[in-house]
Order: structure tokens, then sequence, then C-alpha cells
């Protein structure tokens, strides 16, 4: 196993491999920028090249790209207030609150240190669980997936803000409009009305667009001042988001295994595992107020989830073929393209193999978060220019984002429905992220269900880990209001 | 005033929901199942949410909060601008309506200088073109206008 690790690594410093591994991190960081390219977009758009690579060189290549993703998507995030990546959308509402408020550099450093520690501990569980993981996932079903998926909704209950009602209202919102398509092994068609568009349901990009990035794009507009509107402190402040990482290491260690675990389940997503750690953040947090208005917590638990998820999604893919996220859903052509089968062989015969993948991911982050920090105070400067000379650049970037996915402009339409709801919503002080949360994770919902249902009727109910995972669940749910009443009492004279 | 759109708004939302259990009651029981399951939980939280009282979170603190007519009147030109752009990359194409989208908002809101547009509608033009269409080969639209007038 030690040979099979330092030949991993002796592969991915050899030559062309880290030559590529640069060209995919370069790639990496454009597409992490700019919203509506994904990652599994930029993979796709990639595996034509890889034919004629040996397969540590296409890994490389395509994990180089796509593991730093995640940690460039942060940079838009955060300085725009609009989405690089589906995945990064909760630095939208923590991380732009603080670059309005002068602390660009500190959010970006701590984002960006955070996604670093979680694609570094997504691979490290990568190379650690891979020989113990198979017995484990196949004790799993999909009943077993289903509560992992209603586990997620229950940090609902944290998003709600000082309204419970409208919080679980936004999140059912967004659990319905996650229904819209064709139902899941029917040939019915739900709330399309004769739209051929919306046979494949609500896209998770322009929704996620338009939810957060308009209502900032308005915002610029309307105050007609820079991004940063306060000019407090100096622009780097990436120490002090460094070190922000590290008082509160035990948040980071609570997200990495949330996106583990979320990794490792398939279905819910970098998009749920960051909202879930939100969440989580949110309850965990002591005064639970402060989030949505700059608290580095709503930056560090999102962006370290959201990158731990991305890369030990690779676990499941690499020990079973069954993708994790659709980044990997994606990477499982790049296994067919270089005829590698998923499973016993890459644990065995191929073990270098896997072990390459894992430090590619690792060194490709390290070598972005470097040039990121080198970077950071040109790009937290941009958060001084003038909002005129930014709003008609971030909006043709929204509209492009909301197109180049799927190339339609009824998805750039989509974006400016979900554009104005945001706005009303933010208004009206309704909050947008269990609306987010119950679109992403609706459809997940709705699949294990239906097939656990069809399989095993109710039966799985009694099943020992969903009866726990449930349990967990309620008591998720109800966490902030026991805290609540608990601080109540406390308050209360004797 | 705040609080009667919140109520309009949950309203609306309500009505929504129950539009959606109506609709889902057509559907086989596999298809309507989990429709249903959120739609009436959800039309009873929207309801709740038009009866009880808001407990609104104070808005968060600026340092130029502008006065509420104001803010009103600049929020639905920034909208009409946004459907404006749109409109324009409808008719037009992405790679005409930005750049002229761009001058148009810089000179007339910003009042920006001509260099600085000029400057800045290129970048963004080469920006979309280089990356968007030359290298990633997005078809981007080519604009229903210049299509009708056989000019694509």
């Amino acid at each position: 196993m030690i040979e099979a690790l330092i030949a991993g690594l002796g592969q991915v410093l050899s030559w062309p491999a880290i030559g590529l591994m640069f060209v995919g991190i370069g790639a990496g960081f454009v597409v992490g920028m700019l919203p509506g390219l994904g990652g599994a977009t930029a993979l796709a758009l990639m595996l034509p090249f890889i034919f004629k690579m040996q397969p540590h060189e296409a890994f490389a290549f395509l994990l180089g790209m796509s593991s730093v993703v995640a940690m460039t998507g942060e940079i838009t995030s955060i300085l725009f207030g609009v989405p690089g990546e589906p995945v990064t959308a909760a630095a939208v509402l923590d991380g732009h609150a603080m670059a309005k408020h002068g602390e660009a550099g500190r959010a970006l450093g701590a984002a960006l240190f955070g996604a670093f520690l979680g694609a570094v501990f997504g691979a490290i569980s990568l190379m650690i669980t891979i020989p113990i993981v198979q017995p484990l996932l196949r004790s799993f079903g999909s009943p077993e997936f289903l509560m992992f998926a209603v586990l997620g909704i229950a940090f609902v209950s944290s998003l709600t803000g000082s309204s419970p009602a409208k919080g679980f209202a936004a999140a059912a919102l967004g659990l319905l409009l996650a229904t819209v398509g064709q139902a899941p092994g029917t040939a019915t068609l739900r709330y399309t009305f004769g739209q051929l568009y919306l046979w494949e349901g609500v896209a998770i990009v322009p929704a996620t667009l338009g939810l957060f990035a308009i209502p900032e794009l308005v915002d610029l507009a309307v105050h007609r001042t820079s991004i940063a509107r306060r000019d407090i402190g100096a622009l780097g402040g990436v120490r002090q988001g460094f070190a922000d990482v590290l008082r509160h290491r035990w948040l980071a260690v609570r997200a990495v295994v949330i996106g583990i675990v979320i990794g490792v389940a398939p279905g819910i997503g970098g998009s749920g595992a960051q909202w879930i750690a939100y969440g989580h953040a949110v309850q965990s947090a002591a005064d639970p107020k402060r989030f949505g208005r700059g608290a580095i917590e709503g930056v560090i638990a999102p962006a370290i989830a959201s990158a731990a998820e991305r890369t030990s999604a690779l676990i499941p893919t690499v020990a079973f073929g069954i993708p994790g996220n659709v980044t990997t859903a994606v990477l499982l052509g790049a296994f067919i393209i270089q005829g590698l089968v998923p499973g016993r062989e890459m644990l065995t015969t191929n073990l270098s193999l896997t072990f390459a993948m894992a430090w590619t991911m690792i060194i490709s982050n390290l070598i972005a978060i470097t040039i990121c920090v080198l970077l950071v105070r040109q790009l937290a400067a941009i958060t001084r220019i003038r909002g005129a000379l930014l709003v008609p650049p971030l909006i043709a970037l929204v509209f492009l984002g909301a197109y180049a996915e799927r190339n339609t402009l009824f998805d750039v339409m989509v974006a400016l429905a979900f554009g104005g709801l945001g706005l009303a919503m933010n208004a009206l002080g309704w909050p947008r992220a269990p609306l987010i949360l119950g679109l992403v994770l609706g459809g997940t919902i709705e699949n294990y269900l239906s097939l656990s249902v069809n399989r095993y009727e109710f039966e799985w109910l009694g099943r020992p880990l969903v009866a726990t995972l449930l349990a967990v669940s309620v008591l998720v749910a109800l966490s902030p209001y026991l805290q609540s009443w608990r601080r109540r009492r406390k308050a209360a004279p004797a | 005033m705040t609080r009667r759109w919140d109520r309009a708004f949950a309203l609306a939302l309500a009505v929504v929901f129950a539009v959606a259990a109506y609709l889902a009651l057509a559907w086989s029981e596999i298809a309507r199942l989990f429709p249903l399951a959120v739609a009436l939980p959800g039309l009873i939280l929207a309801l709740l949410a038009v009866i009880l009282p808001a407990r609104t979170e104070p808005a968060e603190p600026d340092d130029e909060e502008l006065p509420r007519r104001e803010l009103v009147r600049r929020t639905a030109i920034t909208i009409a601008w946004i459907l404006g752009f749109f409109a324009a990359v409808y008719l037009l194409g992405f790679l005409i309506s930005i750049p002229l989208g761009a001058v148009a908002y810089m000179r007339i809101i910003g009042r920006e200088r001509w260099t600085t547009t000029l400057a800045m509608a290129a970048v963004c033009w080469a920006f979309i073109y280089a990356l968007f269409d030359r290298l990633l080969h997005v078809p981007l639209p080519t604009g229903e206008l210049l299509r009708a007038l056989g000019l694509v």
C-alpha cells in the first residue's frame, strides 16, 4: 500500500503529467470563476483530448481542472455576489456581505484556505477509506440514501431566520419546483404546461444565478457605489481569513465530515453539501443572527464542505463506478475512454493510479491556493471599482452563465424569473437558502423514495440505519427551537 | 406597507401550493405522491405566514441609506435595464447586445467618459468572443431580429 502511495505521487510528478495538470489548473481557474460553466461541463468539453494520454496523465489533467473549480468559484461569489459555481452559492450570503463591508480579502482568505483544507482532507479520505468503503457502502440501499437526503433537508430549520413558517414554506416551494418535469418511473409530465423545455425540470444553474446574483446586481446598481461601500482596513486581510479558519477549527472539522459523508452518498452533491454545512454553522453558532450579514463561519463551513464533497465523491466512483455527483458522472466517461473498470481493479492492480488521483487533487489545490493568495490583493481591489463599470459585465456574466450550460435562452428567462423571486424574497425578509436547498435535494429525495417504496413498500422504515438517520433528522430539525427554548429558560429570572 | 406586501407574497405562495395540489390530483398515485406531500404542508405554512405576525429582523445598516421613494425608483430603473439587456440579447445576440448595452448603461447611468466606456465595451466583446465563441465553441444565439432581416 505504501509502495502504491509513493508510486502514485511519482506518476503525478512525472512529465508530461505535471505539465498537463498545470494546463488543467489554468482551465479550472477560468471555469470556476465564470458562472454557469460548471466543473462537469468543463470536464465534458475536455474529454476528447484524453484519448491519446496515459491514464495517469489524463486524470492529472482532468482532476487538476475539476478540483480547483470549487476554490476559484468562491472568488466570484464573494467579490460580485454572483455564484461562480452552484456549489459556491452559499458564499454569496456572508462572503459578499463581508466584501461590501470592505473585508473582501479576509473573506477570500477564509474561503480559499477552507476550500483547500476541504479538498485535501477529501483526498486523504479517498486514500484512507478505499479499503474499508466497499463493504460499508454495499450495506447501504436506496432507503439509507433517502435518509441522508432527508437529513440534509432537516437543516432547513437552521436557515429559516426569524420566521420558521416563511423558511419552511420557501423550502416546500423549492421541493415543489424540483417535481417539475417527468415523474420518476412513469411517463407523467408534471407542471410542464405543454412546454417541452420544462420536461427536463427546473435547471439548478439559472435558478441559483437568478436567486442570488440578480438581487446583488440590482443592489449594486441601485446604490451606484463600488461593491465595497465601507472603507475599513487593508485590502489584504487574507492572513486574518486563514487565522479565522484555524480559530474555527472544530467547525472546519465538522464541515469536512459533512462534505465527505455527502460525497460518498450519491445524489446530494456539492450544492446540498454547502447549504447543509451552512445550516450547521448557523445552528452551532452562539449568535445565529449574525449570519447573512458577514459571519465568517458562514464563509468557512460551506467552502470546506463543498471542496471535501467534490474530492470524496471520487470514493464511490472509483470503488463501484457509482458517481457521487455530476462531475464524477462525467469522469466515469474518462474511465471508459482509458479502458479502466471502476471497482476491484482500481483497488488492486491499479491502486497506484487511484492514489495518483488523490495526489493530483492535493497538489493542484496547493498550486491553486498559492496563485490565489498571490493575486488576492488585486482580486479584492475589484470591489473598489465604480459600480457603473461593473454592472454591464456582471449582467453579461449572469446571462452567459445561465445560457452556457444548456445553450438555450429559456435558461436566461428562468434566471430572470428567479431573480424577480429573489428580489421579492430579499425585500420582504423571506430566506432564499431553504428554497435552493429544497430545489437541490427534491429530485434526490423523490427518486430514492420512489425506489424504496417500489422495492420494499414501507418495510424499509424499520431498517436500523434508516430509523437512526430519521431520529437524527428530527433532532436536527428541532435543534434550533430546543436551543432557543433553553436560552430563554436560562435568561428567565429564577 | 411592507407587511401588506409580505402578506400578499405569502398569499400568492399559498395559491401556488393550492393549484399545484389540485393539478396533482389528476396524476397516477406514484406521480402525485411527492408533489402532494410537499404542496399540502406548503399550503399550510404559507397560510401561517399570512396569519402570523411578522417578526422581521432589522435590515443591515447601510452607509448610504436611500429614501424609500428613490430606492423604489432606482430598483425599477435597474430591472428595466436588465430586461432591456435581455431583449437586446434576444433580438441582436450576445456579441452585439452586450457591448452595445454596456455603452448605453455606462453613458446614461454611470455618466462615464467615452474613452472608459468604449474601452470597457471592447473588453466585454473581446472576452465573450474569445472565450465563449472561439475557445469553448458555445453556440451563441445570433439574434431573432438579425435572422428575420436575413443579416445572419
